[in-house]
């Protein structure tokens, strides 16, 4: 399964999408639509990229588009049970409790949330570490330094949260991560809190500079917006630096060769 | 825009029998700064719209006061490393037409385009263009790997599309329509994923699928 050359070989395979799209149809089944803009419904064809195609019982071939399968009435199956175990909740509901937490009122919040607009959301770099980092078997720390003056946007987005405008979104980004050996996941922490795990599938290839990467690797974006709605609530965020832990579930062979290229922060505004 | 050496008068024109002399280097070298504003504003014209995406990243990876810098910084590397390659291209138009003046230097030279534009060598350069550098962010390092990045991208460039630049140089005619195909080309180039690096004839045909497919979705 951590090789995307053979995966398609492990019966775990069909389980995992398979279960993915029933996730998917119980996302629908809450009342929550699909993309409309022509460029998704048509497919990769709209960017000069080849078309899905799959091969079929008799031996042709089915070219479709994602229009062509954006709901189970359209193909024939369909799941004894959608449900996906969780109560849906509205992003903007997220939002609210969020301004909550921040000290805003549940009537403030729930009017600001619902005022939010979809859209691009422009983000901005508020720190890096410098140098690229090896990741041994012990596992690694970065320390991201922080601009001062971003940083102090984020803080400043965090009090006017008690005024129901919704602060900045916070990621961290491992850009760059390349290596000789998939199946790896790495767990990360920002300042001992956890910020989330990445599973290295595909890594290999990716990191191939002749392969369909250019040799890139692959880049994890994890959202650390808990954490640092934490520090400011503990007038912890006034900090230079953020120290950010990479550690592998197992033991990494030195053949693997790990490295990330650099360890990032941004922010994105929501207003 | 194009530069066209026969017609900037260092090399005599069709149909004239004077080949090249120390005389006509000499020009060469006093026409240098107003022959390396003409390379530019054709490199600027066949190469702006491949930027977009490396100036994207140089953007994003920048703090947000350090930007104008950074792209200041970048297309300083990218543009001194070019008019170098830019010199290199006028000397080769210069004694191609001095071995051979007329058509016949124009089609000596084409076979080695064809050749490079097949060649595994210039595959291997258009994938590693799709392998943007992390810059760092703070101080001098930042200002470095913004200098650096244009300079290895340029490299990139002239390793990938230095044919395509030479093409237009060399024609003593239709230079306009001959920019605009290898513009096309460079274009279609640049768009298209890493492929395996070896001996084959492609053709660049991304740009022509984006648009007909985008004509379809909107018509």
């Amino acid at each position: 399964m951590s090789d995307p050359d053979i995966a398609a070989l492990d019966p775990i395979f069909y389980l995992h999408h398979s279960n993915i799209d029933r996730m998917w149809a119980g996302w629908n089944a809450n009342g929550n639509g699909n993309p409309s803009d022509p460029n998704w419904l048509n497919g990769p064809a709209t960017v000069g990229e080849r078309e899905f195609a799959m091969p079929m019982p008799d031996g042709s071939s089915w070219v479709y588009t994602p229009a062509d399968v954006n709901e189970l009435g359209q193909l024939d199956y369909t799941y004894d049970d959608v449900s996906t175990g969780l109560l849906p909740i509205q992003p903007s509901q997220k939002v609210a409790q969020r301004l909550v937490r921040l000290g805003a009122t549940p009537t403030n919040a729930r009017k600001a949330a619902e005022q939010l607009m979809d859209g691009e959301k422009k983000a901005e770099l508020v720190g890096a570490n410098q140098g690229a980092l090896r990741i041994p078997s012990s596992g690694t720390g970065a320390r991201v330094r922080l601009d001062s003056a971003v940083r102090a946007k984020v803080a400043n987005s965090l009090v006017e949260a008690a005024e129901a405008r919704v602060p900045d979104q916070v990621y961290l980004r491992l850009e760059n991560v390349r290596g000789n050996m998939d199946g790896y996941k790495l767990d990360v922490s920002v300042n001992q809190q956890n910020a989330g795990a990445i599973s290295l599938f595909g890594l290999r290839k990716a990191s191939l500079r002749e392969g369909a990467h250019g040799g890139t690797g692959l880049t994890f974006v994890l959202d650390i917006t808990h954490i640092i709605d934490d520090l400011f609530m503990h007038n912890r965020l006034d900090i230079d630096a953020l120290d950010v832990r990479i550690v592998p579930n197992q033991a990494v062979p030195d053949s693997a060769q790990i490295t990330v290229e650099r360890v990032s922060i941004y922010r994105q505004r929501e207003q | 825009m194009a530069l066209h050496f026969t017609g900037a008068g260092i090399m005599p024109g069709p149909g004239k029998d004077i080949g090249a002399s120390p005389h006509s280097y000499r020009m060469f070298a006093a026409m240098a700064p107003s022959l390396a504003i003409g390379f530019m504003l054709m490199l600027v014209a066949m190469m702006a719209p491949t930027l977009i995406i490396p100036i994207h990243h140089v953007c994003a990876q920048s703090f947000k006061h350090r930007r104008p810098r950074s792209i200041a910084l970048f297309v300083l590397g990218y543009g001194a490393l070019w008019l170098a390659a830019g010199g290199l291209l006028a000397v080769i138009v210069l004694t191609t037409e001095a071995v051979a003046p007329g058509s016949h230097a124009a089609s000596a030279v084409a076979i080695i385009l064809i050749g490079w534009q097949c060649s595994p060598i210039k595959q291997q350069c258009l994938n590693r263009l799709h392998n943007h550098l992390s810059l760092a962010a703070f101080g001098s390092a930042a200002d470095w790997d913004a200098l650096r990045f244009g300079t290895k991208h340029a490299l990139l460039c002239v390793g990938s599309f230095w044919a395509l630049m030479l093409f237009p140089m060399l024609l003593h005619h239709g230079h306009l329509p001959a920019m605009a195909v290898a513009t096309f080309m460079v274009i279609s180039e640049r768009l298209d994923q890493p492929a395996p690096v070896r001996w084959e004839v492609r053709v660049p045909s991304k740009l022509a699928r984006i648009l007909v497919a985008q004509a379809r979705i909107r018509l």
